[in-house]
């Protein structure tokens, strides 16, 4: 659709022209899935000049039916990989590059990487992924493009830092549903409680035990409904104990009838002794193994056969007999025990875990949420789901089809050639020139007139978004986080190095945990413990605030806030060290702070360093400092230099 | 491979095509799979579709284009399907080859011999669809159309007409054309009332699940040549036509 002309071609060209060719741009694209096949089969046969693409997955036979850089052959390869070499199967002279890892946690991602494209283009399918990578391109100043899907609708939404709305000025809907705990352990009353309740079990029977996050499966006692409930003090010692413990003691003698009769008649009955959960609700019935073999029939519910319209067009869309769950249970617990055991001995010898963590595309996995679903839905009245419709909801799977995908990836594209055209020509600045007449672009089949393409004008940034409304640059410190201290990020970078006297340290990573505060006597044990104790990941940044007397008036107090990005590398092997990557951003957030303040001696108290003001921070400047530096990369002693020729500092 | 008198997917294709049959659903799906097409010239639009055809999983794709693929095809290089190996080859062959490595499943038939003149209604009667992209001979267009209008025979299917679909892109403009006969009934499924979540205390409340009503609706199409003849005054508020109403007029100077 777009004809390639090659820069020879092109003579008026000046190098202060406004505008880059595909063939001059390098891009990043984060997903190689469903959009991120289509994205890069339109950005390579656009000619672009250099792409990146990063994917953390591997191949999946459910991929295939959209993703289309894949075959059967490649299933179980890293996505990244194949569809690189699918595209250049395409386009033999293409220069495109992949990166099997995660973009949250792998340090190879920081900053510095950003940097080296000109367009960053998001192709995930999850929150937190979008996430990070709109913080590293509003840190980096580089523009992006969102890209998602669902089902039949999509979006190309744009991200420039400062000018538009970023992915957090708007607060998404939360992904999860979240229900009642007595809903899901006494009351349920639809298909979805019953598959959660399964779920949970599963994690009781076979997942990790020490997850605190485990929820327990057995009738909940403490169910405010349950309240002044007479039958209390005659309750069934067994059932004081916790789903965990009685299931230890279970698995020592394993007996599926015995887990069956436990879960589907014991349990029910403790709960038909809670009256008052039943003044105005059906009462649960019980199911005992022996008898629940012989219920040929779906349900009582009237789910009978299907006649020969709406026969089910696929096997898993059945729904089957009482008595083929009960065997459903007992054959997929069976089978899971066995796995479960299995796994436990390779865990003594490998570093996998000791315990199973429940997959939809596991048909054991999946027949056991199924069976346990269903027989407890039969207990209470609730319909049957079917084997299909069980997959989607405990797996929580979006529909996708490839001419979404396609499409959306068309429009991204087209957006990506806008946004090059408003970049400068040859310089690494990244600031826009112009955006006025770009828009962000919805596609929708749920609207009832009109196209189902619409343009809607940017928006301006959510002047209280935390992400993108305290701009300043983060000082970046590389250490290796499995040897630096909390002390020594403490005294060493914090007070020592960046001159602060008593900071409070917020991680910023959305938890607000307060990782060192000024005001406590910090516990030397704390103090002690090394970074990646902390859950603190490559890239996460640390807020160090703290108030100071004025210069000038000792009744004023200035507040000052320092970002320190942390970034991880293995290569460092002494406790103590540490590296500060652009180190010129130090002066310049101190000389930004102290412009602030009126009528200030400019006498530097910075007497340890060599930093020359900058008006322009864009530049890639790096000066040498008096603290002892540990070089990873070489291009990391330059000394003051204007280099502005345009190269890329690659800093590998 | 046509009478697909089966009513069931195999698991195989249930796994393959899972995620799309969660969104259109297994009816859908089967009926995909007896659809059989005919695809007229081959291009990077018609490809494009190709692609999204065969990997939706219908019955087969007719590629009828009998011109050899040239070194400046291969530079341009603006379709997926044509190297420097293949040149001199027919179009129609290097691409069914490449695309049937999509979907095995689906039935590509390379048509290099014939030229569109040489189709007529004996031709089409084997096809459920006739597509045509950036063709830009109108009259041709035209004529194509009216033979599939002309089909009225029952075939196996039960089906009465064969679907016209044309397209075409020139520059950052183009258009896209179907015709599916005077009188075209369909279904369409629309939602109503809103779904509420628990989260209540104590449980037991009954949400509202939205409910899907599928009505029955009909259409009536009509032919390329008459959709050119009409006169088109958008209305002053209908401002998202305003630029299709261009492209209309840019098509009608042709």
């Amino acid at each position: 659709m777009f004809a390639s002309s090659s820069t020879s071609e092109n003579s008026n060209l000046s190098i202060n022209s406004i505008g880059k060719l595909p063939e001059e741009s390098s891009v990043l694209v984060v997903g190689a899935g469903g959009i991120g096949c289509e994205l890069l089969k339109s950005l390579a046969l656009c000619r672009f000049g250099s792409i990146g693409v990063i994917d953390l997955d591997t191949i999946e036979v459910s991929n295939l039916n959209r993703q289309f850089l894949f075959r059967r052959e490649h299933v179980g390869q890293p996505k990244a990989s194949v569809a690189c070499d699918s595209i250049r199967r395409i386009c033999p002279s293409i220069h495109i590059e992949p990166f099997h890892g995660d973009v949250l946690t792998d340090p190879r991602f920081d900053m510095s990487f950003y940097k080296q494209y000109d367009l960053v283009i998001n192709a995930l399918d999850n929150v937190q992924a979008r996430q990070h990578v709109n913080r590293m391109c509003l840190l980096c100043s580089k523009p992006l493009i969102d890209s998602g899907s669902t089902g039949y609708n999509g979006q190309a939404t744009l991200i420039f830092k400062g000018r538009t709305q970023c992915y957090d000025c708007i607060e998404k809907p939360k992904q999860q549903r979240t229900y009642a705990v007595c809903t899901i352990r006494n009351t349920p009353s639809q298909p979805i409680h019953c598959i959660v309740w399964a779920k949970f079990l599963y994690n009781q029977l076979f997942g990790d035990n020490e997850d605190p996050n485990n929820e327990d499966v057995t009738p909940d006692s403490d169910d405010p409904e349950n309240a002044n409930n007479e039958l209390e003090n005659k309750t069934n010692g067994h059932h004081r104990v916790s789903t965990r413990d009685w299931i230890h003691k279970e698995m020592e003698e394993f007996d599926p009838k015995r887990i069956f009769n436990k879960l589907f008649f014991d349990d029910i009955i403790y709960l038909t002794s809670m009256k008052n959960l039943w003044e105005k609700r059906r009462q649960p019935i019980p199911i005992e193994y022996g008898k629940a073999c012989l219920v040929k029939e779906k349900n009582q519910n009237g789910q009978g056969d299907h006649d020969e319209s709406t026969m089910p067009k696929i096997t898993d869309q059945r729904i089957q007999s009482i008595s083929d769950y009960v065997q459903m249970f007992i054959d997929s617990v069976n089978d899971l025990k066995q796995r479960s055991d299995k796994q436990r001995e390779i865990a003594l010898t490998t570093k996998e875990p000791t315990f199973l963590v429940w997959d939809k595309n596991d048909d054991a996995d999946l027949r056991f949420v199924t069976a346990s679903a269903n027989l407890r839905a039969h207990i209470f009245g609730i319909n049957l789901t079917s084997k299909f419709d069980v997959k989607s909801m405990a797996g929580n799977i979006i529909p996708a089809v490839a001419t979404t995908n396609a499409i959306v990836a068309g429009i991204t594209v087209l957006q990506a050639r806008k946004i090059l055209a408003t970049l400068p020509r040859l310089s690494h600045d990244h600031t826009l020139t112009s955006i006025n007449h770009l828009t962000n672009v919805f596609i929708s089949t749920d609207r009832k007139t009109g196209g189902i393409i619409q343009s809607i004008p940017l928006e301006e940034p959510n002047q209280s978004c935390i992400q993108c409304s305290d701009l300043e640059q983060p000082v970046r410190v590389r250490i290796n986080m499995s040897l630096f201290t909390v002390s020594a990020l403490y005294e060493r970078v914090i007070r020592n190095h960046l001159k602060m006297n008593k900071p409070d340290v917020i991680i910023a990573d959305g938890s607000g945990r307060i990782l060192i505060s000024a005001d406590d006597d910090e516990d030397e044990q704390m103090m002690l413990k090394t970074l990646d104790q902390f859950k603190l990941m490559n890239g996460t940044i640390l807020l160090c605030e703290e108030d100071y007397a004025d210069d000038t008036n000792a009744a004023l107090t200035q507040n000052m806030k320092i970002k320190l990005m942390l970034e991880h590398t293995d290569t460092i092997k002494d406790i103590d060290d540490y590296i500060i990557v652009d180190g010129h951003v130090i002066g310049e957030i101190k000389q930004s702070l102290k412009r602030k303040l009126p009528d200030v001696d400019n006498d530097d108290d910075d007497d340890d360093d060599n930093i020359q003001h900058l008006d322009d921070y864009q530049n890639e400047i790096n000066i040498v400092k008096k603290t002892k530096r540990l070089s990873t990369t070489p291009n990391e002693h330059n000394t003051n230099t204007n280099n502005n020729s345009g190269a890329i500092h690659m800093l590998r | 491979m046509n009478s697909n008198q089966t009513s069931m997917l195999s698991d195989e294709e249930a796994t393959l095509y899972d995620r799309q049959i969660r969104l259109w659903g297994a009816d859908a799906q089967l009926k995909l799979r007896q659809t059989r097409l005919l695809l007229i010239n081959v291009n990077s639009l018609s490809i494009e579709v190709c692609k999204n055809l065969c990997l939706a999983g219908v019955a087969s794709i007719t590629i009828f284009d009998n011109t050899r693929v040239t070194s400046n095809d291969v530079e341009e290089n603006l379709t997926l399907t044509m190297s420097s190996t293949e040149i001199d080859e027919f179009k129609s062959v290097c691409t069914c080859r490449a695309l049937q490595l999509l979907n095995p499943r689906v039935h590509l038939v390379a048509e290099s011999t014939m030229t569109i003149d040489q189709i007529d209604e004996k031709y089409i009667e084997q096809f459920d669809y006739v597509c045509l992209f950036n063709y830009y001979n109108f009259q041709t267009i035209v004529k194509l159309n009216n033979l599939c209008r002309e089909r009225e025979q029952v075939d196996e299917n039960g089906k009465k007409q064969t679907y016209f679909f044309c397209a075409a892109t020139f520059g950052s403009y183009g258009f896209a054309f179907k015709d599916l006969g005077d009188k075209y009934d369909y279904l369409s499924e629309n939602s109503f009332g809103s779904e509420s979540l628990i989260r209540g205390e104590g449980g037991g409340n009954e949400s509202k699940k939205s409910e899907k009503v599928t009505t029955k609706s009909v259409r009536n199409y009509a032919t390329f040549e008459k959709a050119l003849t009409l006169d088109w005054k958008p209305n002053r508020r209908q401002a998202t036509i305003r630029s299709a109403v261009t492209t209309y007029n840019l098509l009608r100077g042709n």
